[in-house]
């Protein structure tokens, strides 16, 4: 167990840049999420910490030792794949033993260490049966497993929830992070679900063309985001994002300005905002869709409901204000349909400001 | 598929009947004039089953002549050259499979072009290449050139084995302590266990077969393989069919015997790699 | 470059280079000495020849009309035999394509000739053709494709087809693999939709089978050819050749004047030829199909 250090990490292929100046401190026992969608670099990163790719520059440190030229099985690290790649030759007991075996300790150390591992993860009837012979499920457990029994610095998971059906994935997420919790073991996360991210993590590295874009707990993701895409990936159904422009209103003396942000000819609340926004006021508005309330239509703001989507807890309402899309969640049951006309009201507190040409969250 | 009417399945079986007797009936006249005896040779001919068969023919091959030397002969050089080349190819086969590198192009390109030219374009240098290094009358001489021959071919079979396991078996390997090389024998060697099967058995036909270089590279009848002891033999014994037969029935034995077991793996290997063109 | 990083780029050479360094030893360099024997007077039996005699032997095969005879030869026997091969070939592998009861028996029953050593195979058919022992020469009789019960290799007009038959029986099943493979590669569901379009038997044969086996196809025949064209094996054993050097393709051409006249240098310079040709019927092809892919 130990503190990963990555300090200015960069992976190039050829002329693609791959990964651009990675900085990330994990801590000793820290649960950390890499996020993204695919061609992000996250998986990348996680097998250039393993030893899989050759580092282009940067630094990769375990504890205190430097391992940028160290093989991967000098790393002390070990790995869950997506396809778990358990050898298919051997049985659960010998996957979970090799690794055991190579370092040259006795047949009984190993057979304890497997045993305690095998009863953690409750797979004891499945020592003896080959890979082919195993769900899904239980072949996950297995690669945990073989990782287990290493007691590694650090365990490294690509994503290996992806091939199990939604219900098992939701309890394969439990089970994971209790376990990790149990072993205290420094873990690193990869998925492109932002779900298993939000559940799972201590923090989340969100990912996107090769940089990382933010970093934080998964609280700080969801409220404070740092920019449109971070704003955009994290949270489900996705936050909404509604073009509009800043009425300058009056700067109060701590530096702050108030403005009323306008879509169209409607006015969607007043913000305060220190940073300065563009001359043309243009701006580009974020608010989650289960932060959008119901009001009468008289008050507060007009639409027209485009479509329902009952999802049992609550419906998602596609609606159209001043002609942009947007989507609102609310558990209230609802006596409107289709066309009608609704009214919703938002707290000037949820709106999020962005740059709408960087991207970049103005706060 | 749709269902077929009772003609089609007429035609389709009796071209396949077809097809069956042509594949085997040369085998099978080869077999029946091994065992007719001498003296109903000429004046049975045609007939396709002798009156009365005999085992005299193969009794004299192996006991009277230099058949079992030839024999062994071509035993010792095609398992040392399957083996050999076997050994050479999945290394190589190995390499192309899991590494991009920049050699990688030329190397491939130089064993494809080694397919192409006429090999008895270099009979004339490999011999005066061979006689100095006293490697001419030499089972060695023979293995060597083998070997060289059948490299390319086995490398680009074993590699299409090799791609149909994905790469994250070594990686896992790797990460729990193993070094490629150690991966490469103690996980995805075992792995390939019917490609290794299926190539050492084409290797082991091919260097069987092989006539023109044996031909040419040796001289003395102490280290002739099969094809050229049979062929010496029927040069010179040219009306003693009976035996002749007889020699080429046992010459077919352990191919056949080879081709039986490892059809299947043949087939599999080849069609992973000649789909691909 | 870090010592590890080294290390890495080298790996890939220490799997490929013993097979590569064994290649050049016995393929590579004796191709190129072959080359340069061409140019130079080579006679096994003269210790004193190997004088440089530029084009001389490429002089003297122009004029040497055993030569264009083994020319027009190779030609006959590598069109004849890769048609033959194919054409059957296809055949039997959309016969093999239908699930029927007995089919992996008579799959591993009609496959069973390629396992055959070529020598065994030319002998075999050498003997068939032979009136003494074989059955041939009295059944072609019959059916009056021959005036008498000769053998055919004795008949300078059509003793090449003697080989010819023992090369197509032999070659049949590597061709019907390769083919059955590519037909088995076809997704079953686009017959399905063609069929429900209203397309019979012959016109998914020709829009389906034949387009998803063209790129198969190209590739096997165009190696298929030239080694045929390289294959002198048959002939040498079954007719040396003869009668009169009338089956003689430019392959066992090469190899008698090696083996039985030992004049390395004229036979390496036949071979130079045979390369040359193969290496222009190679670009001629890659040409015409990047013009087609083109045309697509």
């Amino acid at each position: 167990m130990a503190a990963i250090r990555i300090h200015e990490l960069c992976k190039s292929y050829g002329d693609a840049k791959v990964l651009r100046s990675i900085n990330l401190d994990i801590d000793d026992g820290e649960f950390v999420v890499l996020v993204g969608p695919s061609g992000c670099g996250k998986s990348t990163l996680l097998r250039l910490i393993a030893g899989l790719e050759a580092i282009t520059s940067g630094e990769i440190r375990i504890g205190e030792r430097v391992i940028n030229e160290l093989a991967p099985k000098d790393r002390d690290v070990a790995m869950v794949f997506q396809s778990y790649a358990l050898y298919p030759h051997m049985t659960v007991r010998e996957n979970m033993s090799f690794s055991l075996k190579l370092k040259g300790q006795s047949r009984d150390r190993i057979a304890a260490a497997v045993d305690a591992a095998a009863a953690k993860l409750e797979i004891q009837e499945l020592l003896d049966r080959k890979p082919r012979a195993l769900s899904g499920g239980q072949r996950q457990r297995v690669a945990m497993g073989r990782a287990m029994v290493r007691e590694p610095k650090a365990f490294l998971f690509d994503e290996p929830l992806s091939n199990l059906d939604a219900r098992l994935r939701e309890q394969m997420r439990y089970e994971i992070r209790k376990l990790q919790r149990d072993l205290g073991t420094t873990s690193i996360y990869v998925t492109h679900d932002q779900i298993e991210a939000m559940t799972m993590a201590d923090r989340i590295v969100a990912m996107h063309e090769g940089i990382a874009q933010q970093i934080g707990t998964p609280a700080d993701l969801y409220d404070d985001p740092a920019n449109l895409f971070v704003a955009g990936f994290i949270g489900s159904p996705a936050m909404n994002f509604i073009e509009a422009t800043l009425v300058h209103e009056r700067a109060a003396a701590d530096g702050v300005t108030h403005s009323m942000v306008m879509v169209g000819s409607e006015r969607l609340g007043m913000v305060q905002h220190a940073a300065a926004v563009r001359k043309d006021g243009r701006v580009t508005v974020g608010i989650r869709p289960e932060r959008i309330a119901l009001g009468s239509p008289a008050a507060a703001l007009a639409t027209r409901i485009d479509l329902l989507e009952p999802t049992g807890l609550g419906t998602v309402l596609h609606l159209r204000l001043a002609g942009q899309r947007i989507k609102m969640f609310t558990t209230e049951r609802l006596t409107a349909g289709v066309k009608d006309a609704v009214g919703i009201a938002v707290h000037p507190g949820d709106l999020l400001l962005f740059d709408p040409d960087t991207g970049v969250r103005v706060r | 598929m749709e269902t077929h009417g009772k003609s089609y399945w007429a035609i389709h079986y009796l071209l396949l009947a077809a097809f069956v007797v042509f594949a085997l009936f040369p085998l099978f006249w080869l077999l029946k004039v091994s065992i007719t005896p001498n003296d109903l040779l000429y004046s049975e001919g045609v007939r396709l089953w002798p009156s009365r068969i005999t085992a005299d023919h193969y009794a004299s091959v192996i006991a009277h002549s230099q058949f079992p030397l030839f024999f062994r002969n071509s035993v010792i050089v095609a398992t040392t050259t399957a083996l050999f080349s076997t050994l050479l190819a999945a290394a190589a086969g190995y390499g192309f499979s899991r590494f991009q590198f920049r050699a990688k192009f030329w190397i491939v390109g130089l064993m494809l072009i080694t397919q192409m030219f006429p090999l008895v374009m270099i009979i004339a240098p490999i011999f005066r290449l061979l006689k100095p290094l006293g490697l001419t009358n030499s089972l060695a001489g023979l293995v060597i050139v083998y070997t060289a021959f059948n490299v390319p071919f086995a490398s680009f079979l074993m590699q299409s084995f090799f791609d149909a396991i994905p790469k994250d078996l070594e990686e896992a390997a790797m990460l729990d302590g193993a070094n490629r090389f150690a991966a490469f024998r103690k996980i995805i060697v075992p792995l390939t266990l019917p490609g290794l099967a299926a190539t050492v058995g084409f290797v082991f036909t091919a260097a069987w077969s092989e006539l023109l270089f044996a031909l040419m590279l040796n001289s003395s009848s102490a280290a002739s393989t099969f094809p050229v002891g049979l062929l010496a033999f029927v040069s010179k014994f040219s009306v003693d069919f009976g035996q002749m037969m007889a020699a080429g029935v046992l010459a077919l034995l352990p191919v056949c015997l080879f081709f039986v077991f490892i059809q299947r793996y043949l087939v599999q290997g080849l069609t992973a790699g000649a789909v691909k063109g | 470059m870090t010592w590890r990083g080294a290390a890495r780029a080298a790996e890939p050479y220490f799997y490929t280079l013993p097979a590569v360094m064994l290649i050049c030893a016995v393929m590579l360099m004796p191709l190129l000495i072959g080359l340069t024997y061409a140019f130079h007077d080579v006679r096994l039996l003269d210790p004193m020849s190997g004088d440089f005699v530029g084009l001389e032997h490429f002089r003297e095969l122009n004029a040497d009309p055993a030569f264009w005879n083994a020319l027009r030869n190779t030609v006959t026997w590598t069109a004849a035999s890769v048609t033959l091969q194919f054409g059957l070939g296809l055949v039997l592998a959309l016969l093999l394509n239908r699930l029927f009861p007995g089919r992996a028996l008579v799959q591993l029953l009609v496959f069973l000739p390629w396992a055959i050593p070529s020598f065994l195979s030319g002998l075999n058919w050498a003997w068939l053709f032979n009136p003494v022992v074989g059955p041939l020469p009295y059944w072609l009789h019959a059916i009056g494709a021959m005036a008498d019960a000769d053998n055919l290799l004795s008949h300078p007009r059509h003793a090449l087809w003697g080989p010819i038959i023992a090369n197509v029986w032999w070659g049949i099943p590597f061709f019907a693999i390769t083919l059955l493979a590519a037909l088995q590669s076809i997704p079953a569901d686009i017959y399905e939709a063609a069929a429900i379009d209203g397309a019979g038997p012959w016109i998914r044969f020709r829009r389906i089978t034949l387009p998803f086996l063209a790129p198969t196809m190209a590739i096997t025949i165009l190696l298929r050819t030239v080694w045929i064209a390289n294959f002198a094996d048959l002939i040498v054993i079954m007719t040396k050749g003869g009668p009169a050097d009338s089956t003689q393709i430019l392959a066992s051409y090469i190899f008698t004047q090696a083996f039985q006249r030992l004049d390395f240098g004229y036979a390496s310079a036949v071979a130079t030829v045979l390369l040359a040709l193969l290496l222009a019927y190679a670009m001629a092809l890659m040409v015409l199909r990047a013009a087609l892919m083109r045309r697509n």
